[in-house]
């Protein structure tokens, strides 16, 4: 857990808050805590950053269906839609 | 993820109505994520294309019956399904028999033939291949959160949800998961990219 070093005001911040500040998922309150304080919390953007560069790489393994797949959805998707109707 | 202008459940609403075009923005949209999700559950290119066409026959019925009531959670329904799918495809394969020689190999791999998949067996010489392979080296439990998080866009609240556990384990997995692949990263002499 990294401690702030705020000058005013002290707030125990856990990987896990960076984690959720990351995926856009921290609450509002401490989104603006982590935007105030990172420059003076190196290690913040340390984490940040090393989160930034792993999950980038992971991109890459995104993959898309092939069109027979799709096209063999749609066929289905339309079928029923009508047989319903 | 951005708000799309029209809404999951919108579209679904419009392709009760009749309009198969909504349809194909739903499928579309989610497509991508879906199916990466079950490869990188699943391990194998062509098995995860059989899935992903079986998760969306499903939904599709689903729909038609009624039975889908989640407004604007689709992505996480839809997941919900696909995971189902491959851990029982997972469990299916374990079961299957090994055929071995009089010196107990297995006779696929004593032929040099694969379960895996021709493109499997090409990507795993390239750095995708080798990209993929760190995912699978990690414990299941945080290999799992990677892949809901990563690459399905589920929310953490929603990976509690859908693998039955808290919120801070899924973010305590997910930590770790990330050091993990770090590590593995910098001994790597592979540069990705």
């Amino acid at each position: 857990m990294f401690v702030v070093k705020a000058n005013s005001m002290t707030k125990p911040l856990s990987h896990s808050d960076l984690l959720l500040y990351y995926y856009g998922e921290a609450d509002a309150e401490t989104s603006a805590f982590i935007q105030t304080h990172i420059s003076e919390n190196p290690e913040w953007s340390t984490y940040l950053n090393e989160l930034c560069e792993a999950t980038s790489d992971l991109d890459l393994l995104m993959i898309n269906p092939s069109a027979t797949t799709l096209s063999i959805i749609l066929e289905e998707s339309d079928s029923k839609l009508y047989h319903s109707i | 993820m951005t708000t799309p202008l029209i809404t999951d459940g919108v579209l679904i609403k419009r392709y009760l109505d009749g309009n198969n075009a909504a349809f194909e923005i739903l499928l579309k949209r989610h497509r991508t994520r879906i199916l990466s999700s079950i490869y990188l559950l699943v391990g194998d290119r062509y098995l995860s294309e059989d899935i992903f066409q079986e998760t969306f026959i499903k939904v599709i019925h689903s729909i038609q019956n009624g039975k889908y009531n989640h407004e604007d959670k689709f992505l996480p329904w839809a997941l919900r399904i696909a995971r189902n799918m491959s851990i029982d495809s997972i469990r299916a394969r374990k079961r299957m028999p090994v055929v071995v020689d009089t010196e107990g190999r297995d006779v696929f791999d004593a032929m040099g033939i694969s379960v895996n998949s021709q493109e499997d067996q090409r990507i795993a010489k390239d750095e995708i291949g080798i990209l993929k392979q760190w995912i699978w080296e990690l414990p299941e439990d945080q290999r799992e959160v990677l892949i809901l998080r990563q690459y399905a866009d589920l929310s953490f609240k929603e990976i509690a949800a859908l693998t039955d556990t808290n919120i801070n384990t899924c973010i305590g997995r997910m930590h770790y998961a990330i050091l993990n692949l770090r590590k593995k990263m910098q001994k790597s002499v592979v540069r990705l990219k």
